[in-house]
């Protein structure tokens, strides 16, 4: 493993990569504090950059925006009241109370070490949890594939979606757009309508960059420039919090790291559930509950912990399964793709180099991410005031220009417009999105599979249900439809409890 | 309270999805295999067929989950949107601009994209690009006095020339170089490329 480590190292040691990964953490900073704008923002608008670059120094912007992009948002959570993005709606409970206490300072302090924390937690997961996974899914049958994929596509509908029929419906949706083009296992071209463009199916990146990035940037477009007010009376000594401070949290740090990790993990949901589920696990396991809300370290710990431990897991099932576990990873798995790698068990045999020296990257990225973020906050915080009716459309021209520069084709901007419009409706119905993004992706590995495994056992449907992975997998299925409904209500629960809290707190 | 508008949105949304359902289906129609159909063998429009039955099913599942509770009468409200607190200070014009933007700022949003993608192959990625930027940044900005107009060409021009020499020459990305202008930009940028690198 040491050697791999090394080749990883090695990979990484050339000044592209390491400028690369630099200027990725800068720039998810800033599109984290930034409200409206996130990470996949970030990666969208340097998508086309990626394609040119080679692999390694790609794949280290990559990282160095997923790690900045997680932590950013804490900077607005804090001085400005508002959480820069999903991640760090729960920073701002405890972070926000803070600044206004005078402790602005302390807060910033504390969720720059604890994200950072917080990303040495989900790092040393995906480190020792991949590998092993992946050696298992390397001797899965088809049918057991088959599984795997409805496995995944019920976790996902099952967390993301508050109503379950509306989620089962856009995941269909997926799947059908995924099945257009010629089909895997006999070449048959289906669902074209004679458009020999469809021929070879859908590309995943102008999807994705239609329903998240066009999609969103629209629906910012609505809220126009806010005038907010910064806090900038502050002054970071050392991280703001001492050494008994620190030995009290770290049960705290500790849970929240695990609670990140472990929602990482699960696919189609990121760090905008963890850092609330986090925050309420904290806060009902604490000695002090009653401090939540008021501006209590803790509250702070728990966010900035949980959001950055999410990065970690959300890559073991891209790395172990090929299956990305939030949006983000979703993109990533387009941009493997464009580099010629075929995401799935083997990349972790095949490409063992680029796998380690993603893993070096993505430790730089953090050591990067506290250093920018303790000595560059107040170029950051001028960042907020940025104009954003300037900024998106030229995000969209990039946007667009990424998607057309995959194929060398204008017809892959029309895929985004397309996808962009169907995002918009969706949202406007309250339709979950992420259901439609995971039938994409696993809509061809379940159905090639499923195909497959019915020309082994020559239609026999026994044997499709009787390999000890898949009735585990099968298992797990029923359990998420079971269990993932308790989550999500303990997350809303968690979201009233600390908004209530909040509102307390104000009066 | 508050709005007395009723609540549509789920009987619509089972709408699109029988819609989409239903289009997905017929596209699937015609779907000619070159394999021999066997034991075990899928022909290869039977899964998106099974899937677009099922999503039509799924779309009359809410929307008769939608009838019920609009009988109960336990839908829950539209939610109004309340901007008032950014409103603050804002004189009743101003107000009354914002609110008319709000509106249309998505659907003239996707008018310009169309139009733009439409064009770009016509007329080239620096022209299209520079119209496209005014005018949706204009758009944002919400503010049509000739002066940011002019403003917004200004950086409508400089963003396009960074975006075309950036990614269209040095990148060597391949998006539309029709016009004279690209065309140009790109000779020059090779020509200081190459004088660069003697």
């Amino acid at each position: 493993m040491w050697e791999l480590v090394m080749n990883g190292l090695q990979q990484m040691s050339n000044s592209l990569a390491i400028g690369m990964t630099a200027f990725g953490v800068f720039l998810g900073v800033m599109f984290g504090c930034v409200p409206g704008l996130n990470g996949n923002t970030a990666l969208v608008l340097v998508l086309p950059l990626t394609y040119k670059l080679p692999r390694m120094a790609a794949f280290a912007l990559i990282m160095g925006i997923y790690i900045g992009s997680c932590s950013g948002g804490l900077i607005s959570a804090i001085l400005l009241n508002i959480p820069g993005a999903a991640s760090n709606v729960a920073t701002q409970f405890d972070g926000s109370p803070m600044a206004r206490k005078g402790e602005a300072g302390k807060a910033l302090g504390t969720g720059i070490f604890y994200s950072f924390i917080g990303s040495l937690i989900g790092f040393a997961a995906l480190f020792f949890l991949s590998g092993p996974i992946a050696g298992i899914a390397i001797n899965f049958g088809k049918a057991d594939y088959f599984w795997m994929a409805f496995f995944a596509l019920t976790m996902v509908i099952s967390l993301s979606s508050k109503n379950l029929w509306k989620g089962l419906a856009v995941a269909c949706l997926g799947l059908l757009c995924s099945f257009i083009g010629a089909s895997e296992v006999d070449g048959t071209t289906r669902m074209t309508m004679g458009m020999h463009a469809l021929d070879a199916g859908i590309n995943l990146i102008p999807a994705l960059i239609g329903i998240y990035a066009v999609g969103e940037m629209i629906n910012a477009s609505k809220s126009f420039d806010k005038k907010a007010k910064i806090i900038t009376n502050y002054k970071i000594r050392g991280f703001g919090f001492t050494w008994q401070e620190f030995k009290e949290q770290f049960v705290n740090m500790i849970t929240s790291g695990i609670v990140g990790t472990f929602i990482g993990i699960l696919p189609g949901v990121g760090g905008m559930t963890a850092n609330v589920v986090a925050y309420s696990v904290s806060k009902s396991t604490s000695k002090h509950p009653e401090k939540y809300g008021t501006g209590y370290m803790g509250g702070v710990v728990a966010s900035e912990t949980s959001n950055n431990a999410c990065v970690g897991g959300a890559m073991i099932p891209l790395f172990a399964l090929g299956i990305p576990g939030d949006t983000f990873t979703a993109v990533m798995l387009g941009a493997m793709m464009v580099h010629g790698l075929q995401p799935g068990p083997l990349v972790m045999t095949n490409n063992a180099d680029f796998i380690y020296g993603i893993f070096v990257a993505l430790m730089l990225a953090n050591i990067f991410c506290v250093i920018l973020q303790y000595y560059g906050i107040r170029i950051f915080v001028r960042m907020l005031a940025v104009p954003k009716h300037i900024l998106l459309p030229i995000i969209m021209v990039l946007s667009l220009v990424g998607a057309i520069a995959i194929n060398n084709r204008i017809f892959d901007a029309w895929i985004v417009l397309v996808f962009g419009v169907l995002g918009i409706v969706m949202n406007k119905l309250e339709f979950p999105i992420t259901p439609i993004i995971l039938g994409f992706i696993l809509g061809p590995l379940a159905e090639t599979n499923l195909r497959r495994a019915l020309m082994v056992s020559r239609g026999a449907l026994l044997p499709l249900i009787s390999n000890t992975p898949s009735i585990v997998l099968i298992a797990l299925s029923v359990l998420s439809l079971i269990l993932a409904p308790r989550l999500l209500a303990k997350e809303a629960a968690a979201n009233i409890d600390v908004k209530e809290a909040d509102d307390e707190g104000e009066i | 309270m508050g709005n007395n508008k009723k609540n549509f949105k789920d009987l619509i949304a089972g709408l699109v999805v029988m819609i989409i359902a239903a289009f997905f289906y017929w596209t699937t129609l015609g779907t000619k295999s070159f394999m021999k159909m066997g034991r075990g063998r899928l022909a290869p429009d039977a899964v998106p067929k099974t899937i677009a039955g099922l999503m039509f099913a799924l779309g009359i599942i809410i929307i008769i989950k939608w009838f019920i509770a609009f009988k109960r009468g336990t839908l829950p409200p539209l939610e109004a949107e309340d901007d008032s607190a950014d409103c603050e200070g804002m004189t009743e014009q101003q107000i009354k601009t914002r609110h008319l933007f709000q509106k249309i700022t998505m659907p003239v949003t996707i008018l310009f994209v169309f139009l733009y993608i439409l064009f770009m192959p016509e007329a080239g990625f620096v022209i299209s690009t520079i119209i496209f930027l005014t005018f949706q940044i204009t758009l944002l900005s919400t503010d049509m006095s000739l002066g940011s107009w002019v403003k917004n060409l200004i950086i409508a021009v400089i963003a396009a020339l960074a975006i075309y020499i950036i990614f269209g020459c040095a990148f060597g990305l391949a998006v539309p170089k029709v016009s004279s202008v690209d065309l140009y930009l790109n000779d020059l940028y090779r020509l200081m490329a190459g004088a660069n690198q003697n």
